[in-house]
Order: structure tokens, then sequence, then C-alpha cells
């Protein structure tokens, strides 16, 4: 079994700080760690473990972004997209898949808008993610200017 | 009286002024008992009226109370004990033994006055599933003391509960150790109106460790060296963690748990939080905790009791669906490695390699597809295939440069339609059951033979494969007894843990096919005794799979034994090993393998073996599995035949 270890910076910040602190949400990096031979994997199974950012057994839950686990509603989009960065873009690029809509159902998409929203996200994908380890405020900030620019999908920008 | 006989005797007229200027003060009394009752003298007869109560019902010998609580009879004990280890679960200092000492001084605890220390909370509000249920037990009696629980309130808003699930992980790719599984629960969400599940929030319980696996982190693990909690965490982290980097199918199991249950569940989980209790892999592992906090909400439930000594994941997971009515539906999510070979497996062979190519960064071959769809889905492969060597070997600045070259070209080309991998027609807690015993008759060249296998975990390659990863074995302590016409009952074989991988090559990938094992088994010496010899094997390689009901596999095989009868107390051998898995069908299958192992160190011999099993699985828990053999050990040749009957339960 593999073990993740989840860096998380558990810093006290006032929700007010929201846009310059986003990478300390708790699961933006995640440094894995792959145990490497038949003997290590066979011990690995012995315990299920999980080092770092218990984020709901600490019991004073104030983490930045979480309380005790829960995603404070400010936070949502930005705490998604930290940790499924690359999932998103892999989405975006071919236009569909859960990631997507994921992400179109936290800014608020509406269900007729859905088809609209693929299409001018994977046509805007350069903009968006100009490259594959851009910050979440960065391809948020595109997302932005991206929904902005279409008439149909200006209301959703207001969102992000 | 006195005061009765002087108002009697009082003039009309002074009674009237008295009462005009006692009416307000009893007035303000009377206003006094009825507001500020919880705090006032007459909370300790509320309290006394409660534990009465709560004694004439027998509150704390019920289900609901014992787990609540989590206690348990010990099988070497009639004396009740909690399952949780932390003190700060019980208002008690004898909670974790008495649930009655417990259930009194929790009443006790609620009806005081808040003297709430800095950094403590609120018992009102930290025991909450506990006001709950004491308060609808003892109505009749009185109410305890509300209060407006805001931190509760706010994760409660937060997760929107409208359902539960419970999730299984199942084991992942050329890893039989992950066979067990694992499992959480999903509190379903309804975001927005609608279902969108990575939304939704996971109850997961884990050992909180902080070495890397290795023996350490096995024997703490084992042997509750480590403290385990519940956490919450959105469900979009957890499917990361097992279906992107693990590569786990998952499985989803919708319960028909009601809103109060789950509401009730979820109030149990809040007085858990940042509770450890000491975590064991065998049998307070995380399916075992689940087990507990489903049984908390809904008592009549008995899950627990069906993994009694260990909890395998699996095993937990069919105490759930086996109960009448509780499963209301069932999902499979595949894994992103699982959608890749699949995807990878329907394209076409040019397709295979362009992409395998672009992996790499060539980009000749990709210019020169001419259809859009073709050139789509190549692009598809080759991202699928970096973030499969990306889960293995971590990220990388060049992977991440090619990565995003592809995703650019890839958006600008057309959405294509891909058809997500089909469902496993049986769910891993369909299979057959993880425990087995087999009778079997045989013969040992002219000698007639008995055996009795005991198998208390998990699975064999010619068991029946529906449920279970191809290619895949995992068997613990499992033992052979042999009784023959010259000797009594002796055991024959005991493997302390035996582990196969055979996991064919592929377009795409060339998994290396392994195994490994340690244990003893019985070994016939030159001088015609047997001997039970301890011994390791490792043996390397790969498997190809032809056809899907055939697979080859070729293997380089390392062996290390030891006995005071071999000469120099031990010996080492290596040695090639070859063989095939026929499938002929669903039900049988046939297994040819053969070795030579040239034991070149200590006590230098040879050893041959020439076998071939018959598997046949007569239904979901019984097969039949015939096998011959043909062996040498040292110089002299035996041919062994066996046939048993394999029970699992």
């Amino acid at each position: 079994m593999k073990k993740i270890i989840i860096v998380a910076a558990l810093a006290m910040l006032p929700v007010s700080a929201f846009a310059a602190n986003v990478g300390e949400c708790g699961w933006g990096s995640k440094l894995f760690d792959k145990q490497k031979g038949i003997f290590p994997q066979i011990l690995a199974v012995t315990t299920n473990g999980t080092s770092g950012n218990q984020t709901f057994a600490i019991s004073s839950g104030t983490s930045g972004c979480t309380q005790n686990g829960v995603v404070r509603s400010s936070w949502k989009t930005a705490a998604f997209l930290e940790s499924n960065r690359t999932m998103v873009a892999r989405d975006m690029a071919a236009g569909e898949g859960e990631n997507l809509t994921t992400l179109a159902s936290l800014i608020g998409v509406d269900g007729s808008d859905q088809v609209a929203f693929n299409n001018i996200t994977k046509k805007n994908f350069g903009s968006i993610f100009p490259s594959r380890d851009a910050s979440t405020e960065d391809v948020m900030q595109s997302l932005k200017v991206a929904l902005a620019s279409h008439p149909d999908l200006e209301k959703y920008s207001v969102s992000l | 009286m006195h005061l009765i006989q002087t108002l009697k005797s009082t003039p009309s007229v002074c009674k009237a002024a008295l009462l005009r200027r006692v009416a307000p003060l009893l007035g303000a009394a009377l206003f006094q008992l009825l507001f500020y009752a919880p705090y006032s003298h007459s909370a300790p007869n509320l309290l006394h009226s409660l534990i009465e109560e709560s004694r004439n019902l027998n509150l704390s010998d019920t289900a609901s109370w014992q787990k609540l609580l989590h206690y348990e009879d010990p099988w070497f004990s009639s004396q009740q004990r909690s399952l949780i280890d932390d003190e700060r679960f019980f208002t008690s200092t004898k909670g974790k033994d008495s649930p009655q000492l417990e259930l009194e001084a929790t009443l006790t605890a609620l009806m005081k006055a808040p003297e709430v220390e800095e950094g403590k909370d609120d018992p009102r509000c930290r025991f909450i599933a506990r006001r709950h249920y004491l308060n609808r037990e003892l109505a009749s009696v009185g109410k305890l003391p509300a209060i407006k629980c805001s931190e509760y309130n706010a994760w409660i808003t937060g997760l929107k509960p409208t359902g539960l699930s419970l999730v299984y992980a199942a084991q992942y790719l050329n890893n039989p150790g992950s066979s067990f599984g694992h499992t959480l629960l999903r509190i379903d969400s309804a975001h927005n109106g609608e279902k969108v599940p990575l939304l939704s929030y996971a109850a997961n319980y884990a050992a909180a460790t902080l070495e890397d696996p290795g023996l350490e982190y096995a024997v703490r693990g084992i042997f509750g060296g480590y403290n385990g909690f519940f956490d919450i965490s959105p469900y979009y982290v957890h499917i990361n963690t097992y279906s992107e980097i693990e590569n786990r199918d998952i499985w989803e199991y919708k319960l028909n748990f009601s809103k109060e249950e789950i509401s009730f569940l979820l109030m149990h989980l809040w007085e858990l939080k940042g509770l450890a209790s000491d975590y064991y892999f065998f049998d307070e592992n995380c399916s075992y905790q689940l087990l507990g906090l489903l049984e908390a909400a809904r008592p009549s439930l008995e899950l627990q009791r069906q993994v009694p000594i260990w909890a395998i994941p699996t095993d937990t997971v069919r105490a759930i669906s086996e109960t009448p009515g509780l499963v209301v539906d069932t999902s499979f999510r595949p894994a992103r490695g699982t959608v890749l070979i699949e995807r990878a497996a329907a394209a076409t062979s040019e397709e295979q390699s362009t992409a395998k190519a672009l992996a790499k960064g060539l980009f000749t071959k990709f210019e020169e597809i001419p259809s859009k769809e073709s050139k789509s889905e190549v692009l598809d492969l080759a991202h699928g295939l970096l973030e499969y060597e990306e889960s293995g070997a971590g990220p990388s600045e060049e992977r991440n440069a090619l990565m995003h070259e592809i995703l650019v070209a890839r958006s600008k080309l057309p959405t294509i339609s891909v058809n997500p991998p089909s469902t496993p027609a049986v769910r891993p807690d369909q299979g057959h059951r993880t425990r087995a015993i087999a009778a079997g008759i045989g013969f040992d060249d002219s000698e007639l033979l008995y055996d009795l296998t005991i198998r208390p975990v998990y699975h064999e390659l010619l068991d029946p494969q529906p449920g279970f990863l191809p290619g895949a074995q995992v068997q613990i302590m499992s033992a052979q007894l042999r009784h023959r016409e010259t000797e009594s009952l002796e055991i024959n074989k005991l493997h302390l843990v035996d582990v196969v991988s055979l996991t064919p090559i592929s377009p795409f990938f060339t998994p290396i096919s392994w195994r490994g094992n340690f244990g003893f088994e019985r070994k016939r010496f030159r001088d015609g005794d047997r001997k039970l010899t301890f011994g390791a094997e490792g043996a390397a390689g790969i498997s190809l799979a032809p056809t899907n009901s055939l697979l080859l596999f070729g293997l380089v095989e390392g062996h290390a034994d030891t006995d005071d009868d071999y000469r120099k107390k031990y010996s080492l051998g290596v040695g090639p090993s070859l063989g095939l898995i026929l499938d002929e069908s669903e039900e049988f299958r046939t297994m040819i393998s053969g070795k030579h192992l040239s034991f070149i160190a200590g006590d230098t011999h040879t050893e041959q073996s020439a076998k071939i099993e018959q598997g046949i699985a007569l239904n979901t828990n019984l097969s039949l599995r015939i096998s011959f053999e043909r062996k040498r050990e040292f110089s002299r040749y035996r041919s062994i035949g066996l046939s048993s009957i394999y029970y699992y339960f």
C-alpha cells in the first residue's frame, strides 16, 4: 500500500486572506512516496496509515479553509481546484469529464449551460492553464476572464 | 402549618393588601422557576428522577446504549469493555468498563451548570448523540437542558447530508497485498440540488502513522502501536488517493439509512471527533470501526458480530450487502488505470504505438495521423500513460511540460465520446468467502494419504475466480495436515505468507510477475525421512495473456531452505519456473506448471517438479481440486496425486 504524505500548512488564516493564501488549503501538494520492492509492499498492507493533516481529528478545527473537515463555503471552488487541478485540466482539454462538471457545479453553472461551459473552457484551455503547474489563483483568474468574455457565461464569472 | 393558620386568622382586607405586595414577588419567583429551572435548586431532583428512570428501564443494558459507547464482550472475559481508548470519550473515570456508571455520569454532566474550562467543549454539545438519545428515552420524566451547539450546527450545514453510502476501494494491480481492500463511509451531500458525488464528504478511520512502510510500521499496525482516528474530508480527496494515484477500482453501496439515522450517525461521529483508539490491523481496523458507526445509528444491525476474530474489509462489505434491504443500489467507479487499460485494448495497434511514442516526446508519427478522432484518442492515451507513470515515479518538470503540450493539442481537437469500462459481473463481496477448509484424499507413490487444509485467508489461483483479481493469490497462515498409512497426522505444509502476482504484459505496460512466500514444507530426504524444513522463496519474471482465458508465465525462482538434516544445515537454489493457466469455462480452470531448481550452495542437490492441477467451481463457496505431480527431491522421483473438496466460509 502506498503512503501519501499530505503536506499541509495548518495556518490560522482569516477568510479575507483567501486570494493570497489559497495554496495553503491543505491538499495542494501531495508528495507521493512509493515503496519499491516486494517486501515493503507486503508489509505496507498491515496498516492503513495516513500521516499529516487529520483535518477532522484535530478538534479545534480552523485550518484556513476547513473547519472540522468541512470546507468553508467561500473556499470551496479554490479547495477543489487546489486538489484536483490536473484532473480538471485533463477533462477541460478533452471537453468532458466528472471533474469538469464538478467545477461547473461549484461555480453554479445551470444544467442548460453545461455544454457551453465545456466548449468555452476547452477553447480557452491554453490561457486558463498556461502550464500544468499553474497556481490555483492564476487558473481561477483566467477562468473568470474566459467566462466573462462570453455573453451566456458572463454571469458565472462573478462567483470566481 | 403555622403560615396557613396565620392566613386564616388575618382579616380579608389585610389579606388583599398582603396579596398585592406578595403577588409580584410570587410572580417573579415563578418566572425564575420556569425559565431558569435548569440551574435552580430543582435540578438535582430532575437528575435523580432521570437516573431512577434509566435504572428502571435498564437503559445501560440496551443495545442502543452499548453500541453508542462501543462496549464489547471480549472473548476472554464476560466483563464489558469499550473499544474506545481515549479517556475523553468517557464522563466517568470507570466509564470504559461500566455502561451503568457511564450512563449516570453522562446524565450528571449533561445536567450540570456549564463550568467549561478553557479549550474544553461543553459536554452538552460534545456528547450530542448521547443527549439526543437520553432525551428520547427519558422523555416521560423530563428534558435535559437545551443548548445551541453552533460549531456542530455549522458542521452539519456544511455537510448537507441526504444519504449514506459505503465505499469499498478494491485491490490494485500487481499488489496482491492490497487484496484486503479498504472501506470508508460517504455522506451523500446535496450540492446545488444535484447529485455531484465528488463534492460529498467521506468519513474514514485510519492510523496516524509517522513512518514509511517497513518492519516497524507493520509490527505497530498489527499490535496496536498506532492511534486510529476518524476523519472527515471531501470525497474528491479520497478519489484522488484511491482511484487516481493508487489505481484502485471503487465500489459504492448506497445504504437505506433514513434521515434520522444519518443525523444520529453524524451526531455520534461528532462525539468521536479527535478521539484516539488503538488501531489493530486485524480486528480493530478501518472496516471494523465503520461497522461500529453504522450499528450505533441503527442498533438492530449485527455487523461486527459477523467478523469476530479479524475484520477483512471485503468481509465487512459482505456483512452489509447480505443484510436484507440494507443496500439499495451499487455502482462501480473504475480506477484511472482501469480506464486506461481498457481504452488501450480497444485502440488499434497503430494508435497504441503512436501513443507510446508520444509519451516519450516523439511527435512525428502523431502528426501523420489523418483522422481527428484518432488523433484525439492517441492524445488521451498518451496523457493517460504519463499519468500512470507519474503515479509511480512522482512528478517531474519534463513530464509536466510534455503533458501540458499534449493537453494543449487535445484542446484544439474535437470532443470524442468514450465508453466507460463495463461494470464487472461479480462484485468483490459476491466472490467466495475468505476462509477455506479442504479435505482431500490421494496417494504418494503407493501410499494412501488423507489431507486436511485450513486456510484463514484469502484466495488461491485455483479458487473460484469471480470477484477476485486475476492472477493474484494471497494466503496467510495456511496449514496443510497430512495423514499417511505409515505416519499419523503431521504438518505437510505451513505457509506463513504466500503471495503470487501474475500480471500479463500488454502493449502499454510491462509489469513484473512475481511470487513470494515463506513457511514450512515437509521434504523427503535422501534417507527416506520426511522432515519439516523452513524456507523462503522469491520469483520474478513475466506473464503473457494471448487470449482472455489463457495466461502463460515464466519466472526465475530462488529458494533458501534450512533444516538440520541438510548437509551444512541449509540449501540455496535457483532455477526456472514455467507454466500456464487455462480457463476452459467460468467453472473449469487448469494450471500446468514445471520447475527445475538447482541447489548450488549448502546441501547441493536438484529438485524438479511437473504438475497439473484442475479447479472445478461447484458453486460460489464450494470447489473441487484435482492435482497430479511428478516430483524429484534429491535423486528420488515420486508421483503425488490429490483430490480435495474446498469449502469457503
